[in-house]
């Protein structure tokens, strides 16, 4: 019998001898997935398979939190803290301390690492882009050195921006009100022949917090002090296809970034400038069994700083006479501080490879090279450039290994010349309870190499001829990676038909050897004092992390986000021991409801509570509460659309962020976006 | 309350499921399962909800391809339907001749008939199926549904592969429409006949492949549905989850309980072979919205109860309390 005569109902098929040379379509290819996290675990993975907890901030969360600033963001993420250390230098840490640098998290543009070596921190306002132009933000609450190495000590955060071929071919918008806010950015979409891209541009400027605009006095001559911004910021994306397996993306950006910071010892302020530019390409090619990429990027951030700490008789308080008496041969000068001329660089170049062995393994692995470039006399002492080199192998495997089972083991193995070779391997387990549940846990090892800057520190302040005034910071001429092992157990689960999704984590962290500048007697200094890098500092965390949000339609949308913590651990040799404790808040929530009363209209509002805490590098503060309020209109007319929002920031009382100096009003903004089409 | 039926049912489907022996000796039907993997079992537990609902002496028993192949003894001798669920079971089932009446459910109609060209010739044993793929009037429906002044539907298929180009192309000139379809090769750029289709389209297709090649136009099919503001219809839930207006398509449930219901009718029927061997599409499916989307793309069209209530109305057919959780089209 012909088999043709025998079938009723997909004639249509291909059947010809042809068709059997291919793999035919099956109910695997049907139910595979779509939805992915990346940063997990490098391969593409469903948030109910990655073994690590994440959070999300999409464009609709971004949106009603009326944030105006990228790290205000993170606020919505469990147990993270966003705070400002002066008006437009900001901080984000997570289940660690505050100082005025925090750098024990992994912060990538596009997969685009962009801490600076030279800081030990991330410049959020120098990564050239506005708060308007990302798709989401992934993060991953916990250590992910095994898949992003030392950087990503305690967390891993990768801001993704709109895609080219999403992006409207012209937006503008505009952001006026409180603290003198005068913010513009803009994106025009266009392609050429196969070649697609985008231009951006952003310009920044504020006066900083309102309540360092005011004469003060003190032992040095009255000033005014502030901490505004001025910057400009252009971005170039570019992507590229020449075939159904190829895939060129480019990011080229450069930009000026002039922050004035107020300096608490001397109640002056000082001026410095960042002059950024960066470059990413990243190729990718898929495989008929998984997909290769090569990838290179380099930062480079130069920082300019004209900090004048005045005349040393008025600094030391004492008569000018008396200067050549404590330092024969010299006279009462003008000194100049803090960062000078500055150099943060890195090169980073990475291939990985990802592969299905089989359908129950699958398996990403690759390696890079990276180079940290470091120079800042008056950080290191020196004019010399100081300069890192550091290799990276790394993998990932996932296996499949029961219907509901699923096994990751991950391990990163980083080789520097600071500390040698170490590793930070990662084991996890997930159990599909059912399609909407899921419990997991995983064990993590991390390792941390040491900062450049926490190495290779040498700060002093001298004469202009060179000769030692005081001893600011130094280090000990040794250093050994940090070390942390986490327990986590999580659980992830949807409820009402998807509407509702709880993310439930426990955790148990030992953090061992961590860096720290601790208190010691100075050789030869004025005052006897002064600070020195070096390993020894331990703590526990111990803690529970919990998202809840519900969306039951169009209309509502709930956010809820708690992260409880428990801090055992003290600075070692500090001259009274100091409970670590009391730098991290026990209880960090946030509040994210909007409500859509009509199809153009949104309101929105968003709490946020932190429990008393001293921040590390800034004050003891009080518990702080603060809401923030949005009202949105939609606009829709032929080829264009936007959106006008009223935002209230911080609605009831005022409250010290970070520093005393730092008082927080309540602040409006008008913000206009429109898009063409 | 048909709602609690159905779930009561299910659960009861599930308790027999777990307290029964995996093989009964004597079993009517055996149901064989390509993996233990959940989408497997809940075919499984579609297709004894039915059976148990409208005839529950038909004995039941099943097992799993791997368990089969570590004890070949595991398969009764004397049962009188091999239901196989999934492609690998059907595979074996067809080439290794284990069976002289077999049943295949969950495989796609191009898998199916890959599985039947064996070099032995055609299987004898092979009584009917129910595939997983939508057919392509109801998308064509759809698409009219959600764009009542579409007139140009877009697609891409893959060109070094089988594919349901030719049949697309003759549902939507019967329905007055024009297909603006291309097809992608490896030298393809996809970005720049993706343009090119979704300039000059009002809704666009997708028509699933190998997952390889989904994956790799996913992404820009998204992106330039957005762009362009050209709805999508997609294939899955997690392709609506992705970015997809709306997705059509057939949950393991709805295929377990059409295969339930199409064994109830070949028992009925004295289990005489049919004069053709029907592929069937599958009878219920379920579409997914993304809100999201539609606000994005100022479309109102309802949720997913409205617009199968619209689609029954369209076709005339007659609704049934499929899975308990959505209404679902009996197709006549």
């Amino acid at each position: 019998m012909n088999v043709s005569q025998r079938f009723v109902g997909v004639a249509s098929f291909c059947w010809a001898p042809i068709c059997l040379a291919q793999e035919p379509i099956t109910e695997v290819d049907l139910y595979a997935d779509v939805d992915v996290i990346k940063t997990g675990t490098r391969l593409q993975q469903p948030v109910m398979q990655v073994p690590a907890s994440v959070t999300v901030i999409d464009q609709q969360m971004i949106a009603a939190s009326g944030a105006t600033q990228i790290p205000q963001l993170l606020r919505l993420v469990p147990g993270f803290l966003n705070y400002s250390v002066s008006g437009n230098q900001f901080g984000v840490s997570s289940r660690a301390l505050s100082p005025d640098f925090p750098g024990h998290l992994e912060v990538m543009v596009d997969g685009r690492s962009v801490y600076q070596p030279a800081l030990s921190t991330v410049i959020w306002t120098s990564l050239g882009i506005a708060i308007e132009d990302i798709d989401y933000i992934e993060v991953i609450r916990g250590s992910n050195t095994s898949t992003y190495g030392s950087n990503a000590f305690l967390g891993a955060i990768n801001i993704v921006t709109t895609d080219i071929l999403e992006a409207p071919k012209l937006s503008l918008r505009s952001l006026h009100g409180s603290i003198d806010t005068r913010d513009f950015s803009g994106r025009y979409t266009a392609s050429v022949e196969d070649f697609s891209y985008s231009v951006s541009v952003l310009s920044q400027r504020n006066s900083g917090f309102d309540s360092l605009n005011e004469p003060e006095s003190g032992p040095w001559p009255t000033h005014t002090r502030q901490d505004g911004i001025d910057n400009q910021q252009f971005r170039l994306q570019g992507l590229y296809t020449p075939t159904l397996n190829d895939e060129v993306d480019i990011s080229l950006g450069f930009g000026n970034d002039r922050i004035k910071l107020p300096e608490n010892d001397v109640r002056g302020y000082h001026n410095r400038q960042f002059d950024n530019n960066y470059q990413h390409m990243r190729w990718t090619h898929q495989l008929d069994n998984g997909n290769v990429a090569l990838s290179f990027y380099h930062n480079r951030l130069n920082i300019k700083d004209d900090t004048v700490l005045g005349l040393l008789s008025v600094l030391a308080e004492v008569p000018p006479a008396a200067i050549p008496i404590g330092f024969p041969g010299q006279v009462d000068e003008v000194l100049l501080g803090d960062i000078r001329d500055g150099l943060s660089e890195r090169y980073h170049l990475e291939l990985q490879h990802m592969f299905d062995i089989n359908q129950q393994l699958r398996l990403v692995w690759g390696s890079a090279f990276r180079v940290d470039r470091l120079g800042s006399r008056f950080l290191l002492g020196h004019d010399d450039i100081i300069q890192e080199e550091q290799y990276q192998l790394f993998g990932n495997a996932e296996w499949h290994f029961l219907p509901d089972w699923r096994a990751n083991f991950s391990l990163m193995v980083e080789k520097n010349a600071i500390v040698g070779t170490f590793a930070s391997p990662r084991a996890g387990l997930n159990y599909q309870i059912n399609p909407n549940h899921m419990l997991r846990t995983s064990i993590t090892a991390g390792k941390r190499t040491p900062s450049l800057l926490s190495v290779f520190q040498n700060t002093e302040i001298t004469f202009a001829d060179g000769t030692p005034i005081d001893q600011i910071i130094g280090n000990t001429g040794s250093a050994d990676e940090e070390k942390l092992n986490v327990l986590e157990v999580g659980y992830l689960g949807r409820f009402l038909e998807s509407d509702l999704t709880l993310d439930l984590k426990l955790f148990k962290e030992q953090l061992r050897d961590a860096r720290y500048d601790a208190e010691q007697k100075g050789v030869g200094d004025i005052d006897d004092e002064r600070r020195v890098w070096r390993n020894g500092l331990d703590w526990d965390n111990r803690g529970a992390e919990l998202q809840l949000k519900y969306q039951p339609d169009g209309q509502w949308l709930l956010s809820w986000q708690y992260a409880y913590i428990d801090i055992d651990g003290a600075l070692p040799d500090a001259t009274s021991p100091k409970d670590i404790g009391t730098h991290i808040p026990k209880h960090n929530t946030s509040l994210l409801v909007a409500y859509r009363p009509l199809p153009d209209w949104e309101l929105s509002g968003v709490v946020y509570h932190t429990s008393e805490m001293e921040w590390t590098g800034g004050d003891e503060v009080d518990e702080i509460t603060r809401l923030d309020l949005r009202v949105a209109r939609n606009l829709r007319f032929a080829n264009w659309r936007g959106t006008l929002e009223f935002l209230a920031h911080n609605v009831t009382d005022d409250y010290f962020d970070y520093d005393e100096e730092n008082r927080f009003e309540r602040r409006f903004f008008v913000r206009l976006k429109i898009e063409f089409e | 309350m048909r709602i609690i039926k159905t779930y009561i049912s299910r659960l009861i489907a599930l308790s027999l499921m777990l307290c029964a022996p995996l093989v009964q000796a004597g079993s009517d039907i055996v149901l064989l399962l390509s993996s233990d993997a959940l989408p497997y079992r809940e075919v499984e537990q579609g297709i004894r909800a039915t059976l148990f609902e409208q005839n529950n002496e038909v004995e039941i028993s099943s097992l799993t391809l791997d368990a089969l192949l570590k004890d070949e003894t595991a398969l009764p001798a004397d049962h009188r339907v091999l239901v196989t669920i999934g492609t690998r079971a059907t595979r074996h089932a067809l080439q290794e001749n284990i069976s002289n009446t077999v049943y295949a459910s969950f495989i796609t109609a191009s898998g199916l008939l890959r599985e039947i060209a064996s070099e032995k010739g055609f299987p004898d044993a092979l009584q009917g199926a129910v595939v997983l793929d939508q057919p392509a009037e109801r998308i064509v429906q759809l698409a009219k549904l959600i764009n009542p002044k579409a007139r140009r539907l877009g697609t891409v298929v893959n060109g070094s592969a089988p594919n349901r180009l030719d049949e697309f192309k003759r549902v939507v000139k019967g329905q007055g429409l024009e297909l603006m379809a291309a097809s992608l090769f490896e030298e393809s750029n996809p970005i720049a006949d993706l343009k090119n289709i979704f300039t000059r389209s009002d809704v666009f297709l997708v028509i699933p492949d190998k997952a390889r090649f989904n994956s790799k136009i996913a992404k820009w099919v998204l992106f330039l549905s957005y762009r362009h503001r050209v709805p999508v219809i997609g294939y899955s839930k997690k392709y609506t989850d992705a970015g997809a207006l709306i997705s059509i398509f057939s949950t393991p449930w709805q295929v377990g309980r059409d295969t339930g219901e199409r064994l109830l009718g070949y028992f009925s029927a004295q289990a005489q072979r049919p004069p053709v061997v029907r592929l069937q599409y599958p009878r219920y499916f379920s579409l997914s919205v993304n809100d999201k989307v539609a606000e994005s793309l100022g479309l109102k069209i309802g949720d997913e109860a409205q617009l199968k209530e619209r689609m029954r109305k369209q076709q005339g057919a007659r609704i049934k309390d499929g899975a308990g959780l959505v209404l679902e089209i009996v197709e006549q």
